[in-house]
């Protein structure tokens, strides 16, 4: 068809009624003329008009081909049936208010952990050219995942050799404290390269980005800041550029601002950048820069993975010592592949479930049309009498489905538009979802494609049967009872099976994460996490990097805090159990084996901390408040650094040393292992030591990287308390801000959020699914007991007592619930492997889970028969044998 | 003899009322298969009311275009007429059928002589 006749056809659509009327105008002319030319032969009127019809042809079908010819037949037809269903629906309240809810459940959960992996998976990175931003990483042979953290030396190293990137950047998170108005605030920041902002494209607000001058060791102290803080510093005003900034309380210079659409791909919003003076020192001599690039034009990750990987080859020839054995290579990883590597397996295991939710969905959906179908047999008939082939039937009831489905998909919209803030909020905060989350045009157009196919899925079925009417049958007795019926019967069961099978399924899995998070809760973290509350500061700067500061401002500060009321102890550590910490090497200077330079997890705490925090001391002492500086040097280590570094000997009197420049340090006590670094790694080895006794450089390193805890126990509420603490520590030092506060018990909690949320979802859906399948089940068997009412009022009528009645209607829902049960039980054993990433202390195929789900699906089968049952006991058989 | 209703093609009932809005200008429906009847002697008793969706399709094609007028006999008519596209394409059609003619008579012809 060509343009010009495709576009006359459209416009014909439109203007249907009114070609309609043309065309009847053409006719009667058409008639006259025909009459009047008969009449002049001399016909009597009504004669000569007969004559013409005759000779004219039939109106109608002319009419027919005409309507045909102008419009879109398809288009017009899919309207029409579409406004017939929407007719029908409102006809059937009842059930189109059960499919609209069932729908709506379904697909609105869908769309809302769609839009989650939208935010996560498909939307672009907020960059230029986003696609051509790669992270750097090294490969090994014992992982599969790559490392991504770089040494000084290799980023070096590579960004001068490498010519598949047009540039390469390297950077790591630093806070600092700013000084504000009248006290400080703690900021998240970066430390960059010049070639960071190149890389991510983008371009300053107002000033200029580092210069190589910048970027250099002994360069000056400059800044650049976020729009964010620009406003709230500066309000701002230009003259921002060339002021300074007091950072963890050095001076720096402004000279730029990022645009305020300018987002990190960080969990928190960054508000500084300062240089980065790459170097094989600091930061650099460790494997802490991440190193991301962009890819030169045309060029792909792979090609760039290969010319790196010859490049990593010179690199191991010349600096061979600093190559661990079992790494394998470098590779380029797409930037967003890599963000969104950790929550994969995650939203992956949401849109499992919500995707049986879904289908459970359908098949309720489908069950109630094949119910709602078995009572159009004679619709179907009379229009098959008419003339509708079965192609034409089939379109029109599955233009019904999709218009149920599509009016499913705008109410689960309205779910998934209230839900989606609700899910983020429960949403453990370690999944890395760095973008927007909203029901952004993509989402929608998912959201009404899988309502397209959903509609026809659970349409499918029932149009297919509904269409195979046999016409005599239909309209005999009262049109009810077609022969499909007894297929349709069938396929009902089918799907109610199915419903439950899919139920079982998601309740297996409900099941097995509820085991798993009891289990993780139930881990001994080594410490007593009640009543304890931590409040967290960045010691970063100058001021507290002497011992003498650090212990001054300590214990002035424990004196005030354990002078508040209801404080039974007080106590400081540089970084609390559970979380990350600082690591160190270590010689064992007298122990029995061999060990130099060793790595070991190093803390400073004050006197009373093991006693405060309940880790017990096994063997030895704890620190007193006699360990200072000046007296002997001590140490307290834990199991692990024993069993590590000395085997079956007991370590209390041996001697370690953690510097070259420092003295011997004398292990003193023994502690239990706490958990380090998550509850579930292997322990670590881990060492504590006065904070009275440290060295200024461990200090230092320490302070840079890690927050220092003021660690309280009380029987206080939190919130207040935290306020107590901090009015009492700004008084002594107005300068130095908590970052935040927490208590230990929520420091733990942190540690299985992800599996209380998995948990939680899997057991909301399992619940909404449950109701589905008992819905489903009560339908079906209600149907049935209706469909037998002749049956039952003979059974009664001779005898039959109420208990066996009872008993065979239950029967039938309970055997559903059964078959499903099995069905499902079958999958999930079969299938469980997916889910054993995500479990802890229980293994998929654990029985007490299996069983406690099978029992109650079967029991909610029998409860969903009962209310039939009870209707088929209460029959008055005179009155059924009359129907 | 005469054809049987239902063997008229589309594309010879596009072909026969371009010729005739050609040959006779602009006409209405009733004129159009008057003519059309005319001319072939009553050989072709097509169903006449077949006659508009054919002209609907040739106006969709843009080869003839309408137009509400008067009559002769003062009463309200659409009339069609062609236009230039359709003189083109009526260009085409002839030299289609004749050339069709051309080689379908050669080969009856051959036949008839020998």
């Amino acid at each position: 068809m060509s343009l010009r006749a495709a576009w006359a056809r459209l416009t014909g659509a439109l203007r249907g009624r009114r070609l309609d009327r043309d065309l009847d105008d053409e006719v009667s002319f058409h008639l006259q003329m025909l009459a009047e030319q008969y009449r002049r032969r001399g016909m009597p009127a009504a004669d000569a008009e007969a004559a013409a019809r005759r000779e004219f042809g039939g109106v109608t079908q002319v009419k027919e081909a005409y309507r045909d010819q102008r419009g879109l037949p398809l288009l017009e037809t899919t309207i029409h049936d579409a406004r017939y269903a929407l007719r029908s629906l409102r006809r059937t309240p009842g059930f189109t208010l059960a499919a609209l809810v069932t729908l709506g459940l379904g697909i609105g959960a869908t769309a809302a952990v769609f839009s989650v992996i939208n935010a996560v998976f498909l939307r672009p990175l907020p960059y230029e050219q986003p696609d051509r931003l790669v992270q750097f990483g090294r490969t090994f042979r014992t992982t599969a995942n790559p490392q991504l953290g770089h040494t000084g030396q290799r980023y070096m190293f590579h960004r001068d050799h490498l010519t598949s990137v047009e540039a390469l950047a390297a950077y790591h998170g630093v806070g600092f404290n700013l000084a504000t108005g009248d006290g400080a605030e703690y900021v998240q920041g970066q430390a960059v390269s010049k070639e960071y902002f190149d890389v991510l494209g983008v371009k300053p607000q107002l000033g200029q980005f580092f210069t190589p001058e910048h970027d250099v060791t002994g360069g000056p102290d400059v800044v650049v800041i976020s729009h964010g803080l620009w406003q709230r510093q500066f309000g701002g005003n230009p003259s921002a550029i060339g002021s300074t900034v007091r950072l963890a309380e050095r001076p720096h210079t402004v000279i730029g601002i990022m645009p305020p659409e300018f987002v990190t791909m960080t969990s928190a919003p960054i508000s500084v950048w300062v240089p980065l003076r790459p170097s094989t020192l600091g930061p650099g001599s460790g494997f802490n820069y991440t190193v991301l690039g962009r890819l030169k034009p045309g060029v792909t990750p792979a090609q760039a993975t290969a010319e790196a990987n010859q490049v990593f080859a010179a690199f191991k020839e010349q600096f061979p010592n600093q190559v661990f054995e079992t790494e394998s290579g470098v590779v380029f990883v797409p930037y967003q592949e890599v963000l969104a590597a950790s929550v994969r397996p995650a939203l992956l295991l949401m849109l499992g479930a919500v995707a049986s939710l879904l289908l459970i969905a359908c098949a309720n959906t489908a069950s109630l049309l094949l119910a709602r179908a078995s009572g159009r047999g004679r619709e179907m008939a009379v229009r098959a009498a008419l003339g509708a082939g079965r192609r034409r039937l089939i379109g029109q009831l599955l233009t019904e489905s999709v218009a149920l489905s599509f009016a499913g998909a705008v109410i689960g919209l309205l779910f998934a538009w209230w839900g989606v803030p609700l899910l983020l909020a429960m949403m453990p905060s370690s999944y890395a979802i760095y973008q927007d989350v909203r029901i952004d045009m993509t989402v929608l157009a998912v959201t009404f494609g899988v309502a397209l196919a959903t509609g026809i899925l659970f349409g499918l079925a029932p149009a297919l049967s509904s269409s195979r009417a046999d016409l005599v049958e239909a309209f005999k007795d009262d049109g009810t009872r077609t022969t499909s019926g007894r297929r349709s019967a069938w396929l009902r069961k089918g799907l109610v099976v199915g419903e439950v099978a899919l139920c079982t399924i998601l309740l297996i899995g409900a099941g097995l994460l509820v085991r798993t998070f009891v289990s993780l809760r139930a881990v001994d973290p080594g410490f007593d996490s009640e009543g304890l509350l931590a409040g967290r500061m960045s010691l970063r700067g100058e001021r507290y990097s002497s011992p003498e500061a650090l212990n001054a401002f300590i214990d002035q500060g424990l004196e005030r805090l354990r002078n508040i009321p209801g404080v039974e102890g007080a106590a400081v550590v540089s970084g609390i159990p559970i979380e990350r910490g600082l690591n160190l090497n270590v010689t064992v200077l007298d122990g029995p084996k061999e060990v130099v330079n060793a790595v070991t997890d190093w803390r400073y705490a004050t006197a009373g901390y093991f006693e405060m925090m309940g880790i017990p001391i096994l063997r030895g002492r704890a620190f007193l408040e006699s360990d200072r500086a000046g007296a002997a040097r001590v140490a307290v280590v834990n199991e692990e650094f024993g069993r590590q570094f000395f085997g079956e000997v007991d370590p209390i009197g041996h001697r370690i040393r953690v510097f070259e420049e420092d003295g011997a340090i004398e292990i003193v006590g023994v502690a239990k292992d706490v958990k380090e670094g998550g509850l579930v790694g292997p322990p670590v080895p881990l060492m504590y030591v006065p904070v009275a006794q440290t060295h200024s450089l461990v200090l230092e390193v320490a302070h840079s990287y890690f927050p220092t805890a003021w660690v309280v126990r009380a029987r206080r509420p939190a919130p207040q308390l935290a306020e107590r603490v901090r009015e009492e520590i700004r008084r002594i030092d107005p300068q130095q801000p908590f970052t935040r506060f927490s208590t230990l018990g929520e420091v733990k909690a942190l540690q299985y959020q992800r599996e209380q949320f998995q948990m939680a979802l899997f057991a909301a859906l399992g619940g909404v699914g449950l109701l589905l399948a008992a819905a489903g089940i009560y339908g079906l068997v209600s149907y049935s007991v209706s469909q037998r009412t002749r049956e039952y009022g003979i059974r009664i009528a001779l005898g039959a007592t109420a208990g066996r009645i009872l008993r065979s209607v239950i029967v039938q829902g309970g055997t559903l619930g059964l078959t499903g049960v099995t069905v499902g039980g079958l999958v999930a054993g079969l299938a469980g492997g997916a889910l054993k990433s995500f479990l802890f202390g229980v293994t998929t195929l654990d029985t007490a889970t299996f069983t406690v789900v099978g029992v109650v699906l079967v029991l909610v089968a029998v409860v969903a028969s009962l209310v039939p049952a009870v209707r088929a006991v209460r029959l008055n058989p005179v009155a059924a044998l009359r129907e | 003899m005469t054809l049987p209703k239902s063997d008229v093609l589309q594309g010879t009932l596009d072909l026969m009322v371009l010729k005739t809005l050609d040959t006779l200008g602009s006409m209405h429906g009733y004129g159009i298969s008057q003519r059309i009847q005319q001319v072939s002697e009553a050989t072709l008793q097509l169903n006449q009311g077949t006659l508009y969706p054919a002209l609907l399709r040739l106006e969709q094609r843009g080869w003839i275009a309408s137009k509400w007028g008067v009559s002769d006999n003062n009463r309200r008519a659409k009339f069609y007429g062609l236009t230039r596209a359709g003189r083109r394409q009526l260009e085409r059609e002839t030299e289609g059928w004749q050339r069709i003619v051309d080689v379908m008579g050669r080969l009856l012809g051959e036949e008839g002589v020998r």
